[in-house]
């Protein structure tokens, strides 16, 4: 019976977090996107760079009414469903919840102050720009708020155990750690990324349906062209955090490396393993390429670095071993979505006419949203592989659930009308783009 | 022990004052034949915040006593929640989705998910209320000096712009 609770009460936080991830994603990024069109409508006086300025922090607009219902949703499950974690930690991780409300507000009311100032004489295009950098501000440092709390679910620091009693509390160690730095920088370099390769999706849309002579004139093109080129920084930068991040779980949760690498055997030589999967017994069998001493050198930069392997620790201590496939898929995902986006920048390097294609498009349309599974699946890797751990080596996930077991009940009418929200959104998104002056 | 509880009424006071209004407002709108848009705009939704920052404070003002919050507000609170995400989904359809004429039992349904969340969201504040001066609880106090001047920091940034909106709004 307590199975059932912790594993229905697992779906339920994923479900909603899935959905305010999604969310929260193009929160980040519009922002910035939207100061920057209205920069380069400035810089160019361009009154098309304006209005796409314009529809998209409507498109904010939208997404913020359903970013705070599903945010208030979290924000219950979180502390109603999981109170063992709070309580545990609370005393020490509490400090981050309180500042991303700070964070939040701020993000909230400078929105406002953006949205009612765009056709107001007395402001000023750069003083609506500092508004815009306000929401940027107050959104990015919300985030990186509940990025440490997740850091610090992951390696908790910033206390000591004194007779069974958390003591010497320190609140900003436990904040500041380098697990925060790492996972905020590549979370939100995702975020990015993913959503920049939307536009660049809609965008492609938009250039396919249009009837123009010379694609390469319209400015559903310069859209597209400036979105990908943006994409390619991101994605290098995105390999470089990939690999610090690969060290850091080398380092501090190799159990969870062990299984998204499938390490079955501990020692040096370590070899990356892309497909395969890891039976019950946790046995690589089935399909797999191997190349010897990749993983290795990815985490020391030498092929005799020492990698933990999932022999260390027994069965019930793993996380679920499907994360290995979950790798393989997102790892597959963002081989296709570099391939794409650095043959179309060869293409306008070279000036080819093929990147314009209505083929080359389609292909730009459909790997466009892969970048939104891409960040899903990510979360999903860090949250899974820290399993069976709620806050790692200190609570079991089975422990820190709720004591009532209401949650079987009726706990799935969140997944239910957050499907509803999701599709009311989508309609209201899609109803605001088809107005291309975004009124 | 009272200063997490003080922390809390405080902001969900004003979002409940607010959020009668918008109860007011939907009812109006409910009442009317034609469908004019006579509601609240979207940037209200700011007021909303109002409510995720009451809930934070108050889990972790009292995180070391969670297991015995939740168990008394559960009930309350998730419906008041789920209520919220309906208004929301209503909201959303009713001011961004319809063009122009749609059934007048959404405008209803959306009067009566304000009402009800006020209510179980009253309900909320009592049993907070309540379970204070019952079980007198821990407050996790270390966080005040921290806490207070952040919120100095942020009412100087906030004050000046929402002073603007609301001087702006027609």
């Amino acid at each position: 019976m307590h199975g059932n609770i912790v594993n229905a009460s697992r779906v339920l936080m994923g479900d909603s977090l899935g959905f305010h991830i999604l969310i929260l994603m193009f929160g980040l990024t519009l922002p910035i996107l939207c100061i920057w069109f209205e920069y380069l409508s400035k810089k160019r006086n361009d009154e098309k760079l304006l209005n796409l300025a314009k529809l998209w922090s409507k498109v904010m607009t939208i997404l913020v009414i359903a970013g705070v219902m599903s945010g208030t949703v979290v924000a219950l499950q979180f502390s109603l469903v999981w109170p063992g974690i709070l309580k545990f930690g609370g005393q020490v991780i509490g400090l981050p919840f309180l500042f991303e409300s700070y964070a939040f507000i701020i993000e909230a009311v400078f929105l406002a102050l953006y949205m009612y100032t765009w056709n107001k004489e007395k402001i000023s295009r750069n003083l609506h720009m500092f508004f815009g950098s306000m929401v940027v501000l107050g959104g990015t440092l919300s985030a990186f708020c509940i990025t440490t709390v997740n850091a610090w679910m992951n390696l908790p620091k910033g206390f000591d155990i004194v007779g069974g009693k958390l003591e010497n509390i320190q609140v900003w160690k436990a904040m500041f750690s380098d697990t925060a730095i790492i996972e905020f920088a590549h979370s939100m370099l995702g975020y990015y990324l993913a959503v920049i390769m939307v536009m660049a999706s809609i965008y492609a849309i938009k250039l396919r349906k249009e009837r123009v002579i010379d694609r390469q004139r319209s400015v559903n093109f310069f859209v597209v062209k400036k979105m990908i080129i943006l994409s390619g920084i991101l994605i290098l930068l995105s390999i470089i955090t990939g690999s610090i991040s690969a060290k850091y779980l080398a380092n501090n949760e190799p159990i969870k490396l062990a299984q998204i690498e499938a390490v079955t055997k501990s020692g040096a030589h370590s070899s990356y393993v892309f497909g395969g999967i890891l039976d019950s017994n946790g046995k690589l069998v089935g399909p797999r390429i191997v190349i010897p001493n990749a993983l290795s050198l990815l985490v020391g930069e030498s092929p005799n670095t020492f990698v933990k392997g999932l022999d260390v620790v027994p069965l019930s201590n793993r996380p679920p071993s499907y994360i290995h496939s979950l790798f393989d898929i997102k790892m597959t995902m963002v081989g296709i979505l570099s391939l794409v986006i650095f043959v179309f920048i060869y293409g306008v390097y070279k000036k080819s006419k093929f990147i314009l294609k209505d083929n080359y498009l389609k292909i730009l349309i459909l790997v466009g949203f892969f970048g939104l599974v891409i960040v899903e699946l990510g979360w999903m890797l860090t949250e899974i592989g820290r399993q069976p751990w709620a806050i790692n080596g200190y609570l079991k996930t089975q422990d820190a659930i709720t004591k009532t077991n209401n949650i079987t009940s009726y706990g799935y009418i969140f997944p239910f009308f957050f499907v509803i929200l999701f599709i009311v959104t989508y309609l209201a998104v899609r109803r605001v783009t088809r107005d291309p002056k975004g009124n | 022990m009272y200063s997490g509880l003080v922390l809390f009424l405080i902001p969900v006071s004003i979002y409940i004052l607010l959020f009668i209004y918008e109860t007011y407002l939907s009812f109006k709108k409910a009442l009317r034949k034609d469908h004019k848009r006579n509601y609240v705009e979207a940037t209200w939704e700011m007021t909303h915040t109002l409510l995720i920052i009451s809930l934070i404070l108050l889990f972790v003002f009292y995180s070391r006593s969670l297991n015995e919050l939740s168990s008394a507000i559960f009930a309350p609170i998730f419906i008041a929640g789920t209520l919220l995400l309906i208004r929301g989904i209503l909201y959303t359809y009713i001011f961004y989705v319809v063009k122009k004429t749609y059934s007048k039992y959404l405008d209803w349904l959306f009067f009566f998910t304000h009402l009800f969340t006020l209510v179980f969201l009253s309900i909320v504040t009592f049993k907070v209320i309540q379970f204070v001066i019952n079980s007198h609880p821990i407050a996790n106090t270390n966080f005040l000096p921290y806490f207070i001047p952040g919120e100095i920091l942020t009412l100087a940034l906030i004050l000046g712009p929402m002073y603007f909106i609301y001087r702006i709004k027609e």
